[in-house]
């Protein structure tokens, strides 16, 4: 049986946009979601919390995405769970360089909350797959 | 007396006598040898060989005689000048002509006289040689006669030789005061390379000595002084003779130049003479030369100071513009080092980039053995440089303990250094160091330049860091807008999707219209960026091939239900199916925009349409709406930021007012054009025009790939010409001004340059002469890509620089795929 993506773990330092994608992630979505505030929080949580796809706000304090997401590829749990960028930067040619670092494909900011558990469900299937 | 007699050419006779310049000239052997003889066979006392001028007698040879001239009215010689024929006397007492003759009845008392003329080849009689005796010679016999006759012939061959014998020295004398006259210098050599004649020039010129100012004196001999002197410049001497007497003796015409030790610069020219030895001219072209030197100074320094605002006008980026200066510089100054060091932004050390000009492998080492140096405030030439915010020089490196680089430097056999700034916002950003094997004084003529070069490059430097800041801004600011955004956004569109619970209604429209006025705003931030991007040319495109089918089903499907909003369906005509190049985001965006943009237009339960095809050699997509039709007074003002036709539109059809600036930028951008039809009360028809992209596959790849060269400053021209000549196959380079590719060819082998003819700095008919005149580009197929029309003025220069085809902007990129393949593609490499 095909695996299904249920677990998601949310990182972003601002509080509105935790509680908007988390509203979006759970009740539209219907996903098992653990949001942190900062890549530290993140790091400490989990490999506890074993997700199927970890999506990384870009810009954040002390520790950014990129750096949130190869510490998070140290942890022997994690080393190949599936990371997203969310960024409110997005340019096309950015994107291949986020790509580079790992992440499977960037969600620009801002997005929808009504169509992104499906836009999230797409792009994980497509990455499973691949 | 018979008075004596003047015959009638005696005025043009005694000319032609005096023009001998015979008289009074002191006697010579070959006419007294004469006298004597007559003398002797003719038994006289007396023998003369006289001249009658004009009213004297003058004896060139005399025996038995004292007087060296006598009145020519008392001259017997006179009357057979005037006969022009012998005459004898065997008694003056019995002669009725000369009984009374005052010669005769006083002293001498000449009684016996026998004449006989001297009648030059020109016809003059001169005078006579005669024979005089104080007794009567009644016997004197026709045997006697004739040899005083014969002997006036041998007189009149000596004078004539006499002639010639001065006419040659004569003409000798002319030469050599002509020879001397001139001013270029003149030796002359024989077939045994004896010198045999020279002019004053050439002993001054080369300094020869008196010593050597002779005939004869040995080629090789005179060589051999000049070489000991030194003036063959340092080696072997031995060498230094050998190697000039071996070409001596080819005696071939040929031309060298010397510099003599006081650096006068000196043009020999060799020619040989027939049956052998050698013409030399020797000319003093110092000064003609430095005024060549100094207008070619000139015209190189205008070409660097040409070239360096040309680069700091079409740079990129600063790093570019200071690899090219680097190169220029170091080509203009001759100097075979130079380093481009970056302060990067926050440091405040300069560090040595990558970007570096060595003339040769001799200096390899250098870059990576600069690598550890960091220079801060007051380190080194460029610490200095950065604390004295100017050029610093310095002749002469080992004046100063080597420390850093210039240990290195000087390890290299680095002599001399400059070094000089580039600002950015009043610090200095940027430092270009150059080093040269030799000592080398401060050159106060190289001011200018690198005050220019500074200006230039700060230019650049300014602008990166305006560009760096701008974007920094826009980047940030989209950022803090887009936060917030996203959760006013976001928590609207949960609301009003009903995620947080029932609203009453009055709330709910309250919600619907926040919800989509966030949208719009969205929307709009996204546009502003688009537009900055655009305007900024920092849009960044991924041109590639493409069916445009599959693009504008995926346009309609996402445009669909913001059209079916507005109660318009989309459609796409059935039709071909058509390649075009482009950046397949970019495209969509275009489309969707002019989707949107038609369904707003269009009335309730209106249709769009879109149509595939093909408008000449380009491929067309139009976009067509049944709508009001755009007013004429707007049509102008259609493709502008903010304009739309009716100022209320805005907010009532959602709009940015910069969706078809937009397009029209990025089809543009594509190599494209935009155009519009439209009726009032009809309709409106966009019609996008994009190059053409072959419907096959790229071909199998050659096994070796084709190398081309893409010059072209426009840089959204040379993104899809590289674009093109990627897809088939070939690597390509991308220069934007000529300097760069200069570079480039320099650097590789190039199969085929795509040129455009407009270029700054150098037109690109220059730069093709330029090509054409070195050997390895002799022969490069060229294509130019240019607005210019094919039958202008600059064509026919192209045919005479052998190019190879003329493509006409807008690009009909199906042409040029066809005119790259046929000098690169597999068929052309096979009949390679």
């Amino acid at each position: 049986m095909a695996k299904e993506l249920k677990r998601i773990l949310y990182v972003d330092d601002e509080p509105d946009i935790r509680s908007v994608a988390k509203m979006s992630l759970e009740m539209v979505g219907g996903f098992t979601v653990l949001i942190c505030a900062s890549g530290a929080e993140a790091l400490q949580k989990a490999t506890d919390f074993a997700p199927d796809l970890i999506l990384l706000d870009v810009m954040m304090p002390q520790m950014d995405g990129p750096a949130t997401l190869a510490a998070l590829r140290q942890l022997p749990a994690l080393a190949t769970t599936p990371v997203l960028f969310f960024t409110a930067k997005v340019q096309s040619d950015e994107v291949e360089e986020f790509k580079k670092l790992g992440a499977i494909d960037v969600v620009a900011k801002p997005f929808k909350p009504m169509q992104l558990p499906q836009t999230l469900r797409e792009i994980w299937e497509n990455a499973i797959k691949a | 007396m018979t008075p004596t007699p003047i015959p009638p050419d005696d005025h043009e006779r005694v000319a032609a006598l005096r023009r001998l310049r015979i008289l009074d000239t002191p006697p010579e052997p070959a006419f007294d040898r004469i006298t004597r003889a007559v003398a002797h066979m003719l038994d006289v006392p007396t023998a003369l060989v006289t001249l009658v001028d004009a009213d004297r007698q003058w004896f060139k040879s005399s025996i038995g005689f004292a007087a060296r001239e006598t009145p020519r009215e008392l001259s017997f010689c006179a009357h057979v000048v005037a006969r022009r024929e012998p005459m004898f006397i065997p008694d003056t007492h019995n002669d009725p002509l000369f009984a009374d003759h005052p010669a005769v009845i006083a002293d001498p008392k000449v009684r016996f006289y026998a004449g006989a003329p001297l009648i030059t080849s020109d016809g003059y009689a001169l005078g006579t040689l005669c024979a005089v005796d104080y007794a009567p010679r009644p016997q004197f016999s026709d045997d006697d006669r004739q040899r005083l006759i014969d002997l006036a012939g041998a007189v009149v061959d000596a004078i004539e030789a006499r002639r010639v014998s001065n006419f040659l020295r004569s003409q000798t004398e002319l030469l050599q005061t002509t020879v001397d006259a001139i001013g270029d210098g003149i030796s002359v050599f024989d077939a045994n390379h004896k010198l045999v004649a020279w002019n004053w020039r050439f002993l001054t010129l080369l300094d020869v000595p008196e010593r050597f100012a002779r005939r004869g004196t040995d080629f090789a001999e005179l060589i051999r002084y000049m070489a000991e002197r030194g003036e063959y410049g340092p080696g072997d001497a031995e060498a230094q003779i050998a190697e000039r007497v071996a070409a001596a003796q080819r005696w071939e015409r040929r031309r060298i130049e010397r510099r003599r030790l006081d650096g006068r610069i000196i043009q020999i020219q060799s020619v040989p003479l027939p049956g052998g030895g050698m013409v030399n001219t020797y000319t003093d072209v110092t000064e003609a030369r430095q005024r060549t030197e100094a207008l070619e100074q000139q015209a190189r320094l205008f070409h660097l100071l040409e070239q360096v605002a040309a680069i700091a006008n079409q740079a990129p980026d600063l790093d570019t513009a200071l690899k090219r200066v680097l190169d220029e510089v170091c080509a203009y100054a001759g100097w075979p080092v130079g380093n481009a060091l970056l302060r990067a932004e926050g440091s405040t050390e300069l560090v040595a980039t990558d970007h570096w000009y060595l003339a040769d492998a001799r200096y390899a080492s250098f870059p990576e053995r600069s690598k550890p140096f960091r220079f801060g405030m007051g380190d080194g030439t460029p610490g200095r440089v950065m604390a004295t915010r100017r050029l610093e020089w310095i002749a002469d490196m080992r004046d100063y303990t080597p420390v850093r680089r210039g240990k290195i430097a000087q390890e290299l056999a680095l002599l001399a250094c400059f070094a000089f700034p580039v600002f950015a916002r009043g610090e200095v950003r940027a430092v270009l160091q150059f080093y040269n094997d030799k000592v080398t004084p401060v050159d106060p003529a190289m001011f200018p330049v690198l005050e220019f070069a500074t200006a230039q490059l700060s230019r650049v430097a300014e602008r990166e860091e305006m560009a760096r800041l701008k974007n920094e801004f826009v980047s940030t600011v989209s950022h803090e807008l887009r936060t917030p955004l996203t959760s006013i956004a976001g928590s609207l569109e949960l609301i009003d999707a009903g995620i947080t619970g029932a609203l009453p209604e009055k709330a709910h429209e309250m919600v619907r219209i926040a919800y989509q006025n966030s949208q719009r705003l969205i929307r709009l931030i996204n546009d502003i960026l688009d537009i900055e991007k655009i305007e900024s040319g920092c849009m960044t495109l991924d041109i590639k091939r493409e069916r445009l089918r599959p693009l504008i089903e995926r346009a309609i499907s996402e445009t669909a239900s913001f059209a079916a909003g507005f109660g318009v369906s989309l459609n796409l005509l059935a039709g071909e199916d058509v390649v075009a190049w482009v950046d397949p985001d970019r495209f969509l965006q275009v489309v969707t925009n002019l989707l949107s943009n038609a369904a707003k237009f269009s009335p309730a339960g209106g249709m769009v349409d879109v149509v595939l095809g093909h408008r000449g050699d380009r491929v067309r997509v139009s976009v067509i709406d049944r709508g009001p039709g755009i007013p004429e007074a707007f049509r102008d003002r259609l493709f502008e930021k903010f304009s739309q036709a009716d100022s209320s539109d805005r907010r009532a059809k959602g709009g940015t007012g910069l969706g078809l600036a937009i397009v029209k930028g990025i089809v543009e951008h594509l190599g494209g054009s935009i155009a519009v039809d439209t009726a009032i009360g009809v309709g409106t028809t966009f019609h996008i025009d994009l190059p053409e992209g072959a419907k096959t596959l790229p071909k199998e790849q050659a096994a070796e790939r084709s190398r081309v060269l893409v010059l072209e400053d426009d840089i959204a021209s040379s993104a899809l010409l590289e674009a093109i000549c990627r897809d088939l196959g070939c690597d390509c380079d991308v220069a934007h001004s000529t300097v760069g590719a200069r570079r480039l060819i320099a650097e590789h082998p190039y199969a085929l340059l795509i040129t455009d003819v407009r270029l700054p700095g150098q037109t690109g008919i220059e730069f093709l002469a330029e090509l054409r005149a070195t050997i390895q580009t002799r022969n490069l197929p060229v294509i130019v890509v240019s607005a210019e029309m094919a039958n202008s003025a600059y064509s026919e220069q192209a045919a005479r620089l052998g190019i190879v085809e003329w493509v006409q902007k807008p690009l009909d990129a199906k042409r040029l795929i066809g005119l790259v393949e046929s000098i690169v593609g597999p068929q052309a490499a096979a009949a390679r």
